[in-house]
């Protein structure tokens, strides 16, 4: 795996300081932290009550992730599976509008629709009740509600991988095997893009904390989070998070071999293949592409309507108030977090670039980075509170600063965001770079290679805009990010009140993301 | 190392540097851990600023923590406290920050007119805006005959299977377990609680979630918080509150207040004490008697939403005896309806 002269290159070259910036950075958010929390755990757990441990193992049967995470990797395939081939065996007009907005489900977070779901469809307080009533609050609504918002990890890989199909070689397919033959080469070539999307909304659904919490689903990330903030039970906390980390675990190291088999490491796209030459499913496919981002993009929009923005009661002067605080308060906080988590998901991603890293470690090592990504929320947000919280030392400063806020969201995201930057190196010619070092250049001056990191920052700035569950552990006093608020205002805020601010949210999430997305050229031509 | 990244590097950690700025500044601040919901705590705390031009840094619990993520992070920040006043919206958890020593004595002038049941002995908390321990009935469900009078309606056989509580581990259930050990006894309460599991009672979440689920018509009625009735009853849901226990000899209803405190070694006391003597005031009690939550005044004098009696017969109990009874009551309610 690491030849002699990638070392050469790393080290010898100076470029080891790119590497050392990385996994510092990883170490302040995430490393240290679990250690932390580990020594912490291990240390109470000699003195701690047996009986609480003994109760853990039946919390942790009864619990829901499993199904879960599969329901909604289901869920999240159909949508995120059906959209990709439509839009690159279709090819309906606006093409780069339509790939482009297969990322968009991302920028929603889904405890956002989860809101809106509620308010649409779940039991009313009023005489008239919603359309499921209670049976909303179940497993299979809250992996559907999961499942549309992580269509985009399917969705996106799986387009890039029939992008760069070999058009030739699927009409020899046809010609020699018949129809069923070409569809199951086809499908051989999806395989490893349609398993990294799998692994990549397993995981993300195992850590997820807010939405099942919304939908009044018991998950191990709420075990371990109630386990840790009512009883302050570290040993228990790492008890629940045993399974969850180990699964997690193994889907980082699926995911990194997946990426390896991936179809997609070329700058030039073939031009593809039409499914039909027949005009009218491409007419059509603008409508199904719409109600396949129906759920994660228009549900936010219809809770305005639906009793909220426009119901009378809402129409109070404190809704105003509310919303322009909502507006000048905590979105300058989210918008000034976000962004300077964004900026420095670029730099660690220009590092990796700079390093040559990505050329070092290939196959299923690359998985490695996504393992601190694998750390749930509130397991984070612990970890973070443990370590970085040691009264009397100067490190205080920083536990009673905004800085928390983003080490939580670096903590997180940074992972998932160089794992990005690495699918975006890999697309790279390797000769190039290598020209690029014979004279003596870092391949940063290949063309596109800054630019193209502006997605890897987009993706970090949505996530971290939306970011919840370790963030309500860390904040400092006086700063409440929009998502925060929201939370705090879903059990006793008006629709109208919740949704106010869930549409401040959006704005702050799509707007900056946008040019982000504009700036890494995504959409257009190659860099998709 | 190319220019480009060293300037990305550069202004990556000029950004950091910049959000890492502590909030606020040291003249004129105060810092408030507050477990009473956003919505009802933020316009009260933004008033304070408005009147006395301290800025005030509040931290909310989140709903899943309940009070007690708050009184952990106190707990852990109790040799270098950056908090200044803890707002905890009942007293359970405070006791215990008290028994801990990490509360400061504090008489405010403001506490004079407020009864000695919702007060410290030493000063150390003082409770004022309180939630009542109510029966969400469902009027569908339940004729008006039947309607729950007593705490141990929650017993009948009639309705077994179709009675709610929260899980008693947390929050107000949690406090009313604590207070019913205290008040009755360990033995009689714990076997109240035993005939309770008995006659089929459902655990829900939370209070909210239980209105919902009395709402909904899946339960006749169960043992809720007079805030959370109150969103029922402004939604115009058919449901009624009974306060139990309100006859002659009867105990009366629990009544929950918030309680305020000063934290020990809190970096700005006197700004804390200011925010204290501000929150006690009879103004601050009326805004909350008639805000959304519908909290109770615990003096005479101030007006209490419509609904809610004006004459009221409450349980008389010694807070501390709760905060001790809290950790026994726990290990019994978790060992007999968790397991």
């Amino acid at each position: 795996m690491f030849s002699r002269s990638s070392i050469h290159r790393v080290v010898l070259k100076g470029r080891g300081f790119a590497l050392v910036l990385i996994l510092l950075l990883l170490a302040l958010t995430d490393y240290l932290p679990l250690a932390s929390m580990l020594s912490r755990g291990y240390k109470e757990f000699q003195n701690s009550e047996p009986r609480m441990i003994q109760l853990l193992p039946l919390s942790i049967a009864q619990s829901a992730s499993l199904r879960l995470g599969l329901a909604t990797t289901l869920v999240a395939m159909i949508f995120g599976g059906a959209y990709a081939v439509l839009v690159e065996t279709l090819r309906p007009r606006f093409l780069w509008l339509w790939r482009f907005l297969a990322l968009l489900p991302l920028a929603v977070p889904s405890y956002l629709v989860a809101l809106s779901a509620i308010a649409i469809f779940g039991p009313k307080e009023s005489p008239t009740s919603g359309l499921l009533g209670e049976a909303l609050y179940s497993w299979p609504c809250c992996a559907l509600i999961l499942g549309v918002c992580s269509m985009s990890f399917v969705a996106v890989p799986l387009g890039s991988t029939l992008r760069r199909m070999d058009a030739a070689q699927l009409e020899a397919a046809l010609l020699t095997r018949g129809r069923w033959g070409a569809f199951l080469v086809l499908l051989r070539s999806c395989r490893p893009a349609l398993f990294l999307g799998a692994f990549l909304v397993f995981a993300y659904t195992l850590v997820s904390f807010t939405t099942p919490e919304l939908m009044r689903v018991k998950v191990l990330t709420e075990l371990v989070y109630a386990r840790f903030s009512s009883f302050r039970d570290v040993p228990g906390a790492l008890f629940a998070m045993g399974p969850l980390l180990l699964l997690t675990f193994l889907c980082s190291v699926g995911i990194g071999w997946m990426l390896s088999k991936t179809h997609f490491d070329s700058t030039r796209p073939s031009d593809g293949f039409l499914w039909t030459s027949s005009p009218w499913p491409r007419r059509l496919a603008p409508l199904l592409l719409l109600l396949l981002l129906t759920p994660s993009l228009l549900f936010p929009c219809a809770v305005v309507f639906d009793g909220g923005w426009i119901a009378p009661e809402t129409k109070e002067s404190g809704l105003w108030t509310l919303f322009d605080r909502a507006l000048n308060e905590n979105a300058w906080i989210t918008f000034k977090l976000s962004f300077t988590a964004a900026m420095i998901a670029w730099g660690a991603g220009l590092a990796l670039s700079a390093s040559g890293l990505h050329r070092v470690i290939q196959g299923k090592w690359l998985g490695l980075f996504l393992v601190p990504a694998s750390i749930p929320g509130p397991i984070l947000g612990i970890g973070l509170v443990l370590f970085w919280n040691r009264p009397g030392e100067p490190w205080l400063s920083i536990y009673d600063s905004e800085a928390m806020l983003i080490f939580a969201s670096l903590g997180r995201f940074l992972p998932l965001g160089l794992l990005l930057s690495l699918m975006i190196l890999k697309r790279h010619e390797k000769a190039h770079e290598e020209v690029a070092y014979l004279g003596g250049r870092s391949p940063l001056l290949l063309r596109g290679h800054i630019r193209e990191h502006a997605l890897t920052a987009a993706i970090v700035y949505a996530l971290t805009a939306g970011e919840y569950s370790a963030s309500a552990l860390v904040s400092p006093p006086g700063s409440t990010p929009l998502a925060v608020k929201i939370m705090g205002f879903v059990h006793f805020g008006r629709t109208g009140e919740v949704a106010a601010m869930s549409l401040v949210l959006i704005a702050v999430i799509f707007v900056p993301c946008a040019f982000f997305l504009f700036c890494a050229g995504y959409g257009r031509g190659e860099s998709a | 190392m190319n220019w480009r990244i060293s300037v990305a590097v550069l202004l990556a950690f000029a950004a950091l540097a910049v959000a890492c700025t502590r909030t606020g500044n040291s003249k004129g601040v105060v810092t408030v851990y507050c477990s009473l919901d956003q919505i009802h705590s933020e316009e009260i705390l933004k008033l304070f600023e408005k009147e006395t031009g301290i800025t005030v840094r509040a931290k909310w619990d989140t709903e899943a923590a309940k009070t007690t993520g708050l009184v952990n992070a106190l707990i852990a920040e109790a040799s270098s406290p950056r908090c200044d006043v803890f707002w905890n919206n009942e007293v359970s958890q405070t006791v215990v920050l008290a028994e801990r020593g990490l509360l400061e004595s504090y008489d405010s002038k403001e506490a004079a007119t407020i009864p000695k049941d919702f007060r410290d002995e030493k000063n150390r908390w003082t409770g004022f805006a309180a939630r009542a321990r109510i029966f969400i009935v469902n009027r569908k469900q339940v004729p008006e005959a039947d309607w729950p009078r007593r705490l141990e309606d929650l017993l009948r056989p009639k309705y077994k299977g179709k009675i709610a509580i929260a899980k008693p581990l947390f929050g107000t259930t949690a406090t009313h377990g604590a207070a019913l050990f205290s008040s009755m006894g360990e033995a009689k309460a714990k076997d109240f609680f035993r005939k309770l599991k008995a006659n089929g009672v459902v655990l829900c979440a939370g209070n909210a979630q239980l209105k919902d689920r009395v709402v909904a018509g899946e339960f006749a009625y169960g043992l809720t918080d007079t805030d959370d009735f109150n969103l029922a009853r402004l939604a115009g849901a058919e449901v009624e509150a009974i306060f139990p226990d309100q006859g002659a000899s009867e105990r009366g209803a629990l009544l929950i207040p918030n309680s305020l405190s000063l934290l020990k070694g809190a970096p700005h006391s006197a700004n804390g004490k200011k925010l204290i003597d501000f929150l006690l005031t009879a103004k601050v009690e009326g805004l909350l008697a008639n805000g959304r939550s519908a909290q109770i005044p615990v003096r005479e004098g101030i007006k209490r939403p419509d609904w809610i009696p004006q004459k009221l017969r409450w349980m008389s109990v010694k807070w501390a005896d709760v905060g001790k009874a809290f950790k026994p009551s726990q290990r019994f309610l978790q060992d007999e309806f968790i397991k």
